[in-house]
């Protein structure tokens, strides 16, 4: 790990802390002493190439995967070994890999079952309709099953399903595969928005240049172990990160 | 040319086959129209018919515009149908020379006399090759003619044969409504000889005829203006409409004879069992296939609770035995359910019918026959009388039945649209991700066993009155696979499809009975046929039509949004 330079955002505790996380499956190790902070309101975004461990890092943060070893801290509580509805009920959500929205739902639906474990029906229908502001292209299609929606409207609705569920912090899985670059442009120009009204972003990419333009710093993940680490702006001038991943993707 | 020389040889194959096996000698006594028509050759008729109707079929790849069939269908039916009818006939000849009898005993001298039409084997060929071709030339021509005379005529045609088929059902109750209307209950008009009379078949033909051109030419125009309407006046018309259902479900029993409202009582209990299951597998999408254990544990509390001559030696009233019967089932449902909480799909299915042989093994085991009455089962269930009704009295019992079915249903439908019927679809469709949103899936998995467990905890009471017994043997498999296959049949997650599954599963064998041995191979037919023109049952719930149809509604979905006026492209 190379030494970090401090970031503005990164006062006081961290919201989201993984110490020395070792996470299995079975005998496979997927991630080995992994080490991650992320501070209230920032973008932290984790790089990597395929297998390196990313989509295993955010399920062993919300319980899917049980890390065998490390700890695991949400605003200083220790979440680890916790069941996911729990971790989930504290304000963490995630945009899955690949959408993963129920396709023979309505998009309402999917909205609303985002809102799964909130009770307060008058903050539900008004969330629904900020979610439906953020994203007018889903308002159209609301009574449409979401298997028929198009890839770019997919991926919308899955960040406004995780919005709905009023997130603090915000899990997202490559949020830009398999999109037109156009759409790339706005989905990350949408996750900076909903980030500048204060949720934290933890976010997932292989598409390290344009992530790294809206994140605040970055991890870079290779083979289960976190091999760098630092401000994105000081990762995208990076001669290392320049060969390993920039010069691919631009 | 190849399509119509392959369809034209399985059909071959079909008519030797009902003769072969006896069907055809069998059901030359059961009359379709009187002195015309016979139900074995109408079975000939049929297949012709069906063979020159399938190769004329306009055939195109998916995207492509269906090409019209043009006059040479009428050739390739003609060719089908003649091959089939040229083995028919070759057959015909091959067993009048030689003896077939010793190895197919249905093969009789009379069958093939008949089969060859009074004249000699030599011109069977000749009659049937010849009928055949015509015949299968007209069902090709039935492709020719426009969709509008297309559809009325066949279903005309479908609906003469069924109520002929059953006559001895409708013949029995016809007179009585007659008769309830004042007027001569005499039926001759429509039945004579144990079929359609001559005027009857005409009857019915014409006005089915008349009645579907009519739904078909003016039936959209109704369709748009119902969907015009408003949500509000939508939910009167269909509260309506289940009302007078219900009425009429209620009115049955006074005209039908005891036979048939027994019938209708089993079908209302399947029903019950179906609703329940229907929970577990359709909403929740839990595979169970021991769901039969729930029946076994309502039927025996009940028993326990209220036999005299159970075990127990002291009896509850009927009010107490009702909460503490669903009580035990829904404990005793997530007793189960909480095992198999981690199984998914197959692996699910395999334990839980594991679970349902093992309430049967229970109940007849040494260790539980002290208090179960192991294989003599429980005799004496004395049945309630509520609010001075006795329940002894079948019809009585029907209408109990008939009102919680239709509570069932109401809570069921309740259910699908509350917020568990949504958190459950949710499940069904990615329980991983369900839970990364926070969808508690024990919770709701507990849930569902639990429901369906009361519900099926519900049909067995009512079995164990209906009976006034109890026996171990009535808990086997075949109802779990019954209850399964009617949901199956009738459109998985679907109310009215489980209703009318339980109808067709349960109803159809009963009337068949005069078929005789034949009638589970017709079932059989009848049950392969609908799966394979709907595999997603007769009545699906929306849901599950996406699956299966996902193309076809996509269109209707684009419309749907264009109704709404927001039909602007996609872009992606
Ligand atoms: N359920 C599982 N069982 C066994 N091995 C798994 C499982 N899930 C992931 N792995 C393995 O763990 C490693 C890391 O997988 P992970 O999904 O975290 O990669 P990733 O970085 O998200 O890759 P991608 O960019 O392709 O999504 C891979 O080698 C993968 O094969
Ligand atoms: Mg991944």
């Amino acid at each position: 790990m190379s030494g970090s330079e401090q970031t503005p955002k990164q006062t006081g505790e961290p919201i989201l802390k993984l110490v020395g996380v070792d996470s299995y499956y079975g005998p496979i190790r997927a991630l080995e002493d992994v080490n991650i902070e992320v501070y209230q309101g920032e973008i932290v975004c984790l790089l990597g190439s395929n297998a390196a461990g990313k989509t295993t890092t955010l399920k062993t943060i919300l319980g899917m995967v049980k890390p065998r070893s490390g700890e695991i801290y949400l605003r200083g509580n220790r979440i680890d070994g916790k069941k996911t509805t729990e971790i989930v009920a504290q304000k963490v959500t995630m945009v899955p890999e690949n959408r993963r929205l129920f396709t023979r739902m309505t998009t309402r639906e999917n909205l609303e079952i985002g809102a799964e474990l909130r009770d307060d029906k008058d903050g539900i229908e008004k969330d629904l309709q900020k979610v439906l502001e953020i994203f007018p292209r889903l308002e159209e299609r609301i009574n449409q099953r979401a298997g028929t929606l198009s890839g770019g409207e997919q991926q919308m609705l899955a960040m406004g399903r995780a919005l709905m569920a009023r997130p603090e912090v915000l899990l997202m899985d490559e949020p830009s595969m398999g999109l037109a670059p156009i759409l790339v442009e706005q989905v990350f120009k949408t996750i900076k928005e909903i980030n500048d009204q204060g949720t934290t972003v933890f976010l997932v990419e292989q598409n390290a240049h344009m992530a790294l333009e809206i994140a605040d710093r970055a991890y870079v993940l290779q083979t289960g172990n976190i091999v760098l680490s630092d401000s994105a702006e000081k990762l995208l001038n990076d001669p290392k990160m320049q060969e390993a991943y920039l010069g691919e993707v631009t | 040319m190849k399509l119509a020389t392959k369809i034209g040889l399985i059909a071959g194959v079909v008519s030797i086959y009902f003769p072969v096996v006896g069907i055809t000698e069998r059901f030359d006594d059961r009359t379709i129209i009187d002195g015309v028509l016979t139900l074995g050759s109408t079975i000939f008729l049929v297949i012709a018919l069906a063979a020159g109707y399938v190769v004329a079929k306009p055939r195109h790849l998916p995207g492509e515009e269906p090409e019209p069939p043009g006059p040479s269908a009428l050739l390739y039916g003609a060719v089908a149908s003649g091959i089939a009818g040229v083995m028919a006939g070759l057959f015909v000849l091959l067993a009048d020379s030689v003896d077939l009898r010793t190895v197919l005993i249905s093969v009789t001298g009379t069958l093939i006399e008949r089969l060859s039409f009074g004249g000699s084997a030599g011109s069977a060929v000749v009659i049937m090759a010849v009928g055949g071709a015509a015949l299968g030339a007209l069902g090709a021509g039935l492709q020719l003619i426009s969709q509008s005379i297309r559809r009325p005529l066949v279903i005309a045609l479908g609906a003469a044969l069924l109520i002929s088929l059953t006559e001895p059902l409708l013949n029995a109750v016809i007179p009585e409504v007659l008769s309830k209307l004042g007027l001569k209950d005499d039926t001759s008009w429509l039945y004579t000889g144990g079929g359609l009379s001559v005027t009857g078949a005409i009857l019915v033909l014409v006005l089915t005829f008349v009645g579907v051109f009519a739904w078909t030419s003016r039936g959209e125009r109704v369709r748009q203006a119902y969907a015009g309407r408003s949500n509000r006046d939508r939910r009167l018309i269909k509260g309506g409409a289940l009302l007078l259902l219900a009425l009429f479900m209620a009115y049955l029993p006074q005209i039908l004879t005891s036979f048939l409202s027994e019938i209708l009582g089993t079908v209302g209990l399947y029903i019950l069992l179906g609703l329940g299951l229907n929970i577990v597998v359709g909403y929740a999408g839990l595979l169970d296939l021991g769901y039969v254990a729930f029946l076994a544990v309502g039927s025996y509390s009940t028993a326990l609770f209220v036999s005299e001559r159970s075990s127990l030696g002291w009896t509850l009233p009927y009010w107490q035995v009702v909460p503490l019967t669903i009580v035990i089932a829904t404990v005793i449902g997530i007793m189960i359910g909480g095992p198999v909480l981690r199984l998914r799909g197959d692996y699910l299915a395999i334990v839980t019918l594991g679970f349902g042989e093992i309430a049967r093994v229970i109940v007849q085991s040494d260790w539980a026959s002290p208090t179960l009455g192991g294989a003599q089962g429980i005799l004496g269930v004395t049945a309630p009388e509520v609010f001075g009704v006795d329940l002894r009295e079948p019809r009585n019992l029907y209408y109990v039945i008939l009102i919680s079915v239709i509570l069932v249903a109401f809570i069921s439908w309740r259910l699908s649209r509350s917020r568990v019927g949504r958190a459950w679809n949710a499940m069904r469709e990615d329980e991983q991700v369900a839970e990364a949103m926070g969808v508690s899936i024990i919770g709701y998995k507990l849930l569902a066993f639990g429901t369906g467990a009361a519900l099926g905890s519900l049909s067995g009471m009512f079995f164990a009155i209906k009976l006034g017994s109890v026996f171990p043997s009535s808990f086997n498999l075949l109802v779990s696979i019954n209850v399964l296959a009617l949901i199956i049949l009738g459109g998985m997650g679907s109310i009215p499809g489980v209703i009318v599954g339980a109808f067709v599963l349960v109803g159809l064998p009963e009337l068949l009975r005069e078929f005789g041995e034949f009638r589970l191979l017709i079932f059989g037919i009848v049950l392969v046929s609908l799966m394979l023109l709907k595999p997603e049952g007769l009545i699906p719930s929306r849901r599950r039509k996406m699956e299966l149809h996902a193309d076809e509604l996509e269109e209707e979905q684009y419309d749907d949004s264009a109704g709404q006026g927001g039909a602007e492209p996609v872009v992606t």
